[in-house]
């Protein structure tokens, strides 16, 4: 395998872990405990800027970046602070945000938080403004002595690992009953509630953990490219998570990957290789067209996406309580 | 004497020292107000254990309103309610239902994207499994109770009759199975006093009778009950005790004939 | 002092500008029940137009009925083509919102593609300066102002004193009511949009007229402050986002004087947290209650 080649693999490996994590986080406050985050890049961002800003360090005098930073820390701390970042920033909007509003007016709120983040972030010296934060030292670099394909594989491998654990995290909460408390909030909070269920508390619950995986997401990413800047997280890459936990199938962690491979990765890392018939901005633009409309034609033709839930029993029954015959009932949506 | 416990009917350890004939449930100077409009006018009542006590009144009475107060969907402006002597005015729904005072819906109130059975499950309560603790230690730790609300879960199912939907999912049931599936949720809770709205409003006769009979067996297992509805038959079949609601306050009460006879329980169903 | 007085008069102008573009977002609530998150790209796109038409020739009454009409068009049409047929399935509101922020991203990315990311502005001149007190005003600002109060007050005739604005009234206080009652609900709607369209088109001309320069992005950064407004005034109740607007474009301007002028976004959206936080429903909050926004 060429360099090349090698290159561009790992680099997709990456973005395939990247996004799969995001698309977990996603799916649990989604897919399985009914919160729609139009803000969960915003969630991504916190992550990566203070994995970013956790690795610089802080600004030296006549830095060209002007951001708030510590450190810097060593490996693996970033990502973990990381993680802590989002959960903290999604406990802060989870309570101000998550009361009991219809789920749209809810939906809409979070938008609003999305922009307002975005605004914030370019206009003020907390995270590198308009430029956002970049030369972000890659981990464990200088300490392995590996070869640049080799550092690569390396942090390929790292992300599959992360990948991993966040999936084992997350299996474990939608195999248990907890994962069906927040599936029973979702389907109706006041049935839920009529048997016993703290519905803030657990929707809130879902909300950090999400944050938290978010953000881990935002951190791997980061600590990979090196760079972070707003216009890289505008509401529209909310929305592209969304289209792949609806087209993967939301509610179930399955589904979540397998969007998570099929519309981030191939859909826009695919579209780098079409010939640049055009300009490229209009691919750019035209590629978020055709996200918008996969997104329409799943929820009109197939809203339970590529992998349905699957109905359970019992989780002590065989296979968790999986029933082996996929029941897909159109989800219409409350 | 003890009400008798059984799977899926009796409260837990709050109900354990109850005793036939003692208070479950008091309001005193209840009250809500919606805009301009008195909704429920200062109601005092006391439910005894055991039995079934049914509220009826004409459109308007009150009586959804009462029920919403009682079980926390609603905060009162003034008044308190008592459940098993415990002051329960400020405490939400959830925590009521913890307590054993559990209410169903007169419009579905299933989990349309579960099955029958883990509608039946999630209600099972005291759930380790349900904790961040739980979560943490693991499947060890909450497997046996799993099994445990899994046996209940298909026996309440067998009883009512209903085993074979175990794996059906609840949105796709008639409109009669998700009448009964509140009723076998609600049993899931282990529940000291049922809050039933409206259980027979549109629901056909042969079914309507079915429920009837399933409530009576619940009442001589020792459940108490309160049910709002409208069909005066079925309030005539099913209950001890009935209060009569006109706008707002508890007109009269009594056994379903003495109000039968009463004048003044006639002229405000007329007169509304 | 005379800094906060000169505020209040940059405050009334935006507050015009977004009167025009709350009412029409809070209408589109009332009468299908959606919250139309494409709005600020149609706004976006009817902007473009003006441009379009303005650097046609078209003299400023033109280019705002131009807008007017596009957006009037724009919004029936999306209306008809995407969320009345959703809505007749049976998509709830869950599903709902997801097509409106769908339709939202391909609106703007798909100017972002046939445009481009660079600036542009309309080729009118402000015109001359007004004083009032420590208050100044160019022409422009004061056609924006009168427009917007001229608008408003159509609109209150319309839904006082017509027919359409008595079945829209009652549309949007109980849909299934209404229909019961035999009102023509489905051209109701259509009317609904048609008019919330002109008001979006108004919004869009006016928004960028007033700004130096604009690009794709415009429409759907103004949502904030849009929001903001209705939500305070109460969704779906037209008073309330007159009175939403009028708080919101004062208060955004004002606060100006005291902190950095980037920052005005972020007061509607302080403002929005704090309506959240103590009366979710909002001021004028029949409607916003009715359809249960929040409990």
């Amino acid at each position: 395998m060429s360099i090349g080649v090698q290159f561009y693999l790992t680099t997709i490996l990456v973005y395939i872990g990247v996004d799969i994590i995001a698309c977990l986080g996603l799916n649990l406050q989604f897919g399985v405990a009914g919160i729609i985050n139009f803000a969960f890049i915003a969630f991504q961002a916190i992550g990566a800027y203070a994995a970013a800003a956790l690795a610089l360090g802080p600004p030296f005098p006549g830095d060209f970046q002007h951001y708030v930073g510590f450190g810097p820390l060593p490996f693996p701390l970033p990502i973990l602070v990381a993680g802590v970042a989002g959960g903290v920033a999604s406990l802060v909007v989870g309570v101000v945000c998550l009361r009991r509003l219809r789920s749209d007016y809810q939906a809409m709120v979070f938008l609003v938080v999305s922009l307002i983040a975005t605004t914030v972030a370019t206009n003020t010296s907390l995270v590198g403004g308009a430029a956002g934060l970049s030369t972000v030292p890659k981990p464990l670099y200088s300490g392995l002595g590996l070869t640049l394909v080799g550092y690569q594989w390396f942090f390929a491998a790292l992300t599959g690992a992360f990948t991993l654990c966040v999936w084992l995290a997350v299996r474990r909460i939608t195999n248990s009953p907890l994962g069906r408390a927040l599936r029973a909030v979702r389907d109706n909070e006041d049935t839920a509630q009529a048997v016993g269920k703290n519905v803030q508390a657990m929707r809130l619950s879902a909300f950090v953990i999400g944050g938290v995986i978010a953000a881990i997401s935002g951190a791997i990413l980061v600590l990979f490219i090196s760079a972070w800047a707003p216009s890289g997280w505008l509401y529209p890459e909310t929305f592209v998570y969304f289209t792949a936990v609806i087209v993967g199938g939301s509610g179930n962690n399955l589904g979540a990957a397998a969007g998570a491979m099929l519309v981030p990765v191939l859909f826009l890392e695919g579209a780098r290789f079409l010939p640049t018939l055009v300009n490229p901005t209009f691919i750019d633009g035209m590629q978020w067209v055709a996200i918008g409309a996969l997104s329409l034609a799943f929820l009109w033709f197939r809203p339970a996406g590529i992998f349905p839930e699957r109905a359970r029993g019992p989780l002590t029954d065989k296979h968790g309580g999986q029933i082996e015959r996929v029941r897909a009932m159109l989800v219409k949506a409350r | 004497m003890a009400t008798p416990r059984h799977a899926g009917t009796t409260g837990g350890d709050a109900a354990a020292g109850l005793s036939q004939g003692s208070t479950i449930l008091a309001t005193d100077g209840l009250a809500k107000r919606f805009g301009g409009q008195t909704a429920v006018d200062h109601v005092n009542l006391e439910v005894t254990a055991g039995g079934i006590t049914g509220v009826i009144g004409p459109n308007g009475a009150g009586k959804s309103t009462l029920l919403g107060l009682v079980a926390g969907a609603l905060r009162p402006d003034s008044g308190t309610v008592r459940f098993l002597g415990d002051d329960v005015t400020r405490l939400p729904t959830y925590r009521r239902s913890r307590l054993g005072l559990v209410r169903t819906f007169q419009t579905s109130g299933e989990f349309a994207r579960m099955t029958v059975i883990e509608n039946l499950l999630v209600a099972s309560p005291r759930q380790v499994g349900e904790t961040w603790q739980g979560y943490l230690l693991g499947r060890r730790a909450w497997r046996r109770q799993e099994a445990e609300a899994a046996e209940r879960a298909r026996t309440i199912l067998r009883r009512f009759s209903m085993a074979d939907k175990e794996k059906e999912l609840a949105g796709g049931l008639s409109g009669g199975q998700k009448r009964l599936l509140e009723v076998m949720r609600a049993l899931m809770t282990e529940p000291a006093m049922l809050l039933l709205d409206e259980p027979m409003a549109g629901v056909n006769p042969s079914l309507a009778r079915t429920v009837e009979d399933h409530l009576l067996e619940l009442r001589d297992e020792g459940l108490t009950m309160m049910l709002v509805e409208h069909e005066l038959g079925a309030v005539g079949r099913l209950c001890d005790r009935v209060l009569v609601m006109a706008r707002g306050r508890v007109l009269a009460e009594g056994t379903m004939d003495q109000l039968q006879a009463s004048h003044e329980v006639i002229d405000a169903y007329l007169v509304g | 002092m005379s800094q906060f007085v000169a505020s209040i008069g940059f405050g009334l102008v935006t507050a015009s500008i977004l009167a025009l573009a709350a009412v029409g977002f809070t209408l589109q609530f009332g009468v299908t029940n959606v919250l139309n998150l494409a709005y600020g790209g149609v706004m976006t796109a009817t902007a473009f137009i003006a441009y379009l038409v303005a650097h046609a020739g078209a003299g400023l009454a033109a280019t705002l009925a131009a807008g007017a009409l596009f957006g009037a068009a724009a919004s029936a049409a999306l209306n008809r083509a995407v969320f009345s047929p959703f809505i007749r399935r049976g998509t709830g509101v869950f599903g709902m919102i997801v097509v409106a922020i769908s339709v939202s991203v391909m609106i703007d990315n798909g100017l972002l593609s046939f445009i481009g990311p660079s600036f542009f502005s309309l080729p009118f001149s402000q015109g001359r300066s007004f004083y009032l007190g420590a208050m100044v005003f160019t022409s422009t600002e004061l056609i924006i102002i009168g427009l917007s109060v001229v608008a408003m007050l159509a609109l209150h005739a319309l839904l006082r004193y017509t027919r359409i604005g008595k079945a829209m009234r009652a549309t949007a206080a109980d849909a299934v009511l209404a229909r019961g009652c035999g009102v023509a609900t489905g051209r109701v709607i259509d009317l609904g949009w048609l008019i919330s369209g002109a008001l979006c088109g108004l919004a869009g001309v006016t928004l960028v007229l007033n700004l130096a320069t604009f690009d794709t992005t415009t429409g759907t950064e103004f949502l904030v402050p849009i929001i903001a407004a209705a939500v305070l005034g109460g969704v779906g109740q037209p008073y309330g986002a007159m009175l939403g607007a009028l708080i919101v474009g004062l208060a955004s301007q004002v606060s100006t004087v005291f902190i950095q002028p980037e920052y005005n976004t972020a007061v509607a959206f302080v403002i929005l947290i704090i309506v959240l936080l103590v009366r979710p429903t909002g001021i004028l909050s029949e409607i916003a209650a009715s359809r249960e926004l929040a409990a």
